[in-house]
């Protein structure tokens, strides 16, 4: 029922952004222009026999003769089919160009997040069970250094001292197998990883402190278990909740800072598609590109909202 | 009847307590009070508060002490104490290290890197300043109005906020910025676009706390104009308190605009931040050759936004302290 | 032989930011196998910070001073092996709260066995067995279903006999309940308070009974010890206490248990004024304040422990005792 509930809101909320976006692209300045860019008030008579092509084309696409709701409705039913249409600037199938790009991307986020937590989850267990003392106060020191570094200049400082100053890590995006995927996509991923091992990191040993003092922490001392799995057995699960509740609301900063980090890297991901799509003034793309990711972040929001129920044994899921 | 009478009851209550108030002993005169709030604040807060007003006065004061295009080229025994043009090239090699007078070193195309950072910082923390004046205005009235109005109102402010907060941030100032065009106006405006959702959320939850204290009550109970309540009693309770999130706002609209000039979509009026450490720091071989031309505007860069974090944070816990207090 | 558990000068002081706290002060305990001793007080008496001193559980603020040994060892300076097994297995504990004691994330069956397959190794299979076991013992209704359950689905009497459960699967000499049915309905409290009586009996187990209620020991211990500010100012067997209180305030205390013997109409007295201030290093007797029969010197000097006249068993540490030890001072005097 509470599932049932939560995607019905999700269906709302991705119909109002998609709404939204749509709406941006056909209010804001004229829709024709910002598919098709100049040609589109050019006169007539100076236009290639393509170019006139490409304007009757992009008129039925879009459905610019219709009126604007039902544009938006057969253009959001296009969307769902799995038809986004096609770049104007370079004939590329915007469907074909996000199977090409989207897993580079995922596997790049899922790469980071995995990082993340691998290192903030012993890193917070540790600082709170030394709550107060100088490691713990020290470490907040540094995650809270590491939160204010923006991920372009971070790419740019690891890229200086790991690829050029200590040449460890190779210069360019390699793909020739898993390995070396792995390996050439290290600083980028870690450069993601950063801010959300900070964020992760502060949440975390805060409620792991708090856990701590609970009485069933101290019922499992009594029964002389010992440190290590009170800290990770007893403590560690319910603490995880606040960690959890920013998982989705992190993947939104994850997108941006994927988009950094692609850019920057030379990573042929879904994060330069979209850059390269702004610089070519390629509209459409850009619209696709946009209504995908919110999409996918609203959807993974709404997947977290319901993994939290199923973690918390006391969140009744008919609530 | 009885209900009347527990009003008036309320109110008397209320105006003994406003009397007290005013009235206060002269051992808790605002003197020692502003001083105990400076010291809690601690060091850390004032290093940053210092900080910021180095990098602020820097910006503002850098016309005085900085000589017209080709000047510097031209007079080569120019006082250490002032800027070569930002834009004039060539003013020392490429790639020099720093020395005095130009402190910060060259970058590729010999441009004084301090020049260029201390001018690029006018545009960083504008655009920061504006966005976040943007989203406090529009985000702060939707959220106050929402707050206490309720109703439709709310509810349909409340959407709006979902709606806003369902974009990952950096592709809707994408999105805005690719349709609006990449002047100065409109990079702001975005990105105060995106700092309405938060701040109103907060103004809004911060209202239904207020709208249910005693002095609000008291005022609607006296017969009040909403609008009077609005603006003398909930405007300064909920926006003090927000003053913490202006400054961690500012410090997200400057990493936000120094990405999309990282990114080559920011203004193309002039060198932020983000465009700098993007032009000095993305070619193998000028890192190599002159890490200093990317490292120093990181450094600074790193800075202020710590600064802001950093001061906004000790703000919010000693504004938490006090709710408690109350 | 020596007692089982032996509490000797032990003082417990907390360092806070606002200066040290003198939790409990100079306390002498002793328990013998199988017996049951019980420990009354007001909250902020020290009974329940002495107990997490015997168990290992204070913070590290606390600094500790005289020693605790069991079966002639040093508590706090174990042997390594048996450091690893020796709470939970030796010693256990039951804390105040069920609502809180049990971890909510986690299932009972998994809070029951972890000790047992911690401790003593046992097979997961072998370890649900035993568990189902001490359900049944504990007289849980349907103890197959509740197993599989999370703690929010028990109510708080269920759960209280679950930590009961969970505090006997590695079977402890020692028993420590720590006012195990004060956030309990009155009416499971009863059940509760004969269960434990029940379980001390069939397994020979020692039993530490911490409460704010005299009544509560009164037929259920051996020896009670009564503790104010962080001191003890009587210890002695549970009949002494009872036929010859020799401290005015277990008088005190004596006075505001609810009797069934009394006649009706008879108002309980309770104990004016509010404990101590334990950041401050008391000069005198504690209860001094609070005291009818306080004189200028019991805040002048802090009284010594020492015997009631021809008991082996009953100390006391007052200026004016009550009772034999009274009548033999105004004898002297």
């Amino acid at each position: 029922m509470y599932i049932l509930k939560r995607l019905a809101q999700m269906a709302l909320v991705v119909l109002a952004v998609t709404f939204l976006a749509f709406a941006a692209m056909n209010l804001l300045g004229d829709p024709l222009t910002n598919i098709l860019g100049p040609i589109a008030t050019a006169d007539p008579a100076d236009l290639t026999e393509d170019q006139r092509a490409d304007l009757i084309e992009a008129r039925e696409t879009y459905y610019l003769d219709d009126p604007f709701l039902v544009r938006y409705g057969r253009w959001l039913g296009d969307m769902v089919t799995g038809d986004f249409g096609r770049s104007f600037k370079n004939d590329i199938k915007v469907s074909t160009e996000l199977a090409n790009r989207l897993p580079v991307t995922v596997f790049l986020m899922v790469y980071a997040q995995i990082i993340a937590v691998v290192i903030s989850i012993p890193w917070a267990v540790f600082a709170a069970s030394r709550a107060y003392r100088f490691v713990d106060k020290s470490s907040t020191v540094v995650s809270f250094g590491m939160l204010g570094i923006p991920v372009f200049a971070l790419v740019v400082l690891l890229f200086w001292l790991f690829v050029v100053r200590f040449q460890i890590f190779p210069l360019r995006f390699d793909d020739t197998d898993l390995g070396s995927r792995l390996w050439s996509l290290f600083i980028p991923a870690v450069s993601l990883a950063i801010p959300l091992i900070a964020t992760y990191q502060r949440l975390l040993r805060t409620d792991l402190i708090s856990t701590l003092q609970e009485d069933f922490i101290a019922v499992a001392r009594a029964k002389g278990m010992s440190d290590r799995h009170v800290l990770f057995r007893h403590a560690l699960r319910p603490s995880l909740f606040s960690m959890l509740t920013v998982f989705g609301i992190n993947t939104g900063a994850l997108i941006g800072g994927s988009i950094v980090v692609e850019q920057y890297f030379q990573i042929p991901g879904i994060g330069r598609a979209v850059i390269e799509a702004i610089i070519r003034d390629d509209f459409p793309v850009v619209l696709a590109i946009v209504v995908i990711v919110s999409v996918i972040f609203v959807v993974i929001n709404v997947l977290v909202d319901i993994l939290y129920t199923y973690l918390d044994p006391r969140v009744k899921l008919d609530g | 009847m009885a209900e009347q009478m527990q009003a008036g009851a309320n109110i008397g209550a209320v105006t003994t307590d406003l009397g007290s108030n005013a009235l206060s002993p002269p051992d808790e005169s605002p003197i020692p009070e502003a001083k105990s709030v400076a010291r809690r604040l601690g060091l850390g807060f004032w290093l940053s508060v210092g900080w910021l007003a180095l990098v602020v006065l820097l910006a503002l004061l850098a016309p005085l002490f900085t000589l017209e295009r080709g000047e510097a080229r031209a007079n080569p025994d120019r006082s250490v104490f002032t800027l070569a043009h930002p834009e004039d090239t060539a003013v020392a090699g490429r790639l020099d290290s720093p020395e005095p007078g130009l402190w910060f070193g060259s970058d590729n195309t010999g441009r004084d890197v301090l020049s260029l950072t201390i001018w690029g910082s006018r545009i960083s923390l504008l655009v920061g300043f504006v966005a976040i004046v943007i989203g406090f205005v529009v985000g702060g009235t939707l959220g106050i109005i929402a707050g206490y109005f309720r109703g439709w109102f709310d509810t349909v402010v409340s959407f709006l906020f979902t709606i806003l907060l369902s974009f990952p941030a950096l592709i809707l100032a994408i999105l805005i910025t690719t349709l609006l065009g990449r002047t100065f106006l409109w990079i702001s405006v975005s990105l105060g676009i995106l700092a309405i959702a938060p701040v109103g959320r907060l103004a809004r939850a911060q209202t239904l706390v207020f709208a249910e204290r005693d002095f609000v009550m008291a005022a609607r109970i006296l017969g009040a104009k909403d609008s009077r309540i609005v603006l003398r009693e909930l405007l300064p309770n909920v926006v003090i308190p927000m003053s913490a999130l202006a400054l961690l706002g500012m410090g997200i609209a400057i990493v936000a605009e120094g990405t999309l000039a990282f990114l080559g979509i920011s203004t193309a009026d002039g060198l932020s931040w983000g465009k700098q450490i993007f032009e000095s720091g993305s070619r193998r071989e000028h890192l190599e050759a002159g890490p200093h031309a990317a490292l120093f505007p990181i450094g600074v860069t790193f800075l202020t936004v710590l600064a802001l974090n950093f001061a906004g944070d000790r703000l919010r816990e000693v504004f938490d302290a006090k709710e408690l207090a109350f | 032989m020596a007692p089982l558990l032996e509490l000797d000068d032990v003082s417990v002081t907390f360092n806070t930011p606002k200066g040290p706290v003198y939790a409990v002060n100079n306390v002498n305990l002793s328990v013998e196998r199988g017996q049951a001793l019980g420990i009354v007080g007001e909250s902020g008496s020290g009974k329940s910070v002495t107990m997490k001193t015997v168990m290992g559980l204070l913070p590290r603020t606390a600094t500790i001073g005289g020693s605790v040994t069991y079966d002639g060892l040093d508590v706090f300076d174990l042997p390594s092996d048996r450091r690893k097994h020796f709470y939970g297995v030796d010693v256990a504990m039951i804390f105040q709260n069920p609502m809180t004691s049990l971890n909510p994330v986690k299932r009972i069956s998994a809070q029951l066995t972890e000790g047992m397959k911690y401790h003593d190794g046992l097979s997961s299979s072998a370890a649900d067995d035993k568990a189902l076991e001490l359900l049944e013992l504990v007289r849980i209704p349907d103890p197959k279903k509740r197993m599989k359950q999370y703690p929010h689905e028990l109510s708080g009497g269920m759960r209280q006999r679950v930590v009961i459960a969970m505090a006997l699967a590695n079977d402890p000499s020692l028993l420590i309940a720590d006012e195990p049915t004060t956030a309990l309905d009155v009416t499971v409290q009863r059940d509760i308070l004969d269960l434990l009586d029940q379980l001390k009996a069939e397994r020979d187990m020692a039993m530490i009974l911490i409460t704010h209620d005299l009544g509560v020991v009164k037929d259920r211990t051996d020896e009670i010890a009564v503790m104010y500010g962080g001191r003890l100012m009587e210890a002695a067997t549970t009949g002494e206490v009872f036929a010859d209180t020799a401290h005015p305030y277990t008088e005190a205390l004596q006075r505001s248990i609810p009797d069934m013997t009394m006649e009706r109409g008879t108002r309980l007295t309770p104990i004016e004024g509010s404990p101590p201030d334990l950041s401050i290093k008391p000069t005198g007797c504690p209860f001094a304040p609070r005291c009818g029969y306080a004189t200028p010197e019991c805040s002048t000097a802090i009284p010594d422990r020492m015997p009631v006249p021809g008991s082996t068993t009953h100390v006391f540490a007052c200026h004016h005792p009550r009772g034999s030890a009274g009548a033999v001072q105004e004898v002297n005097a």
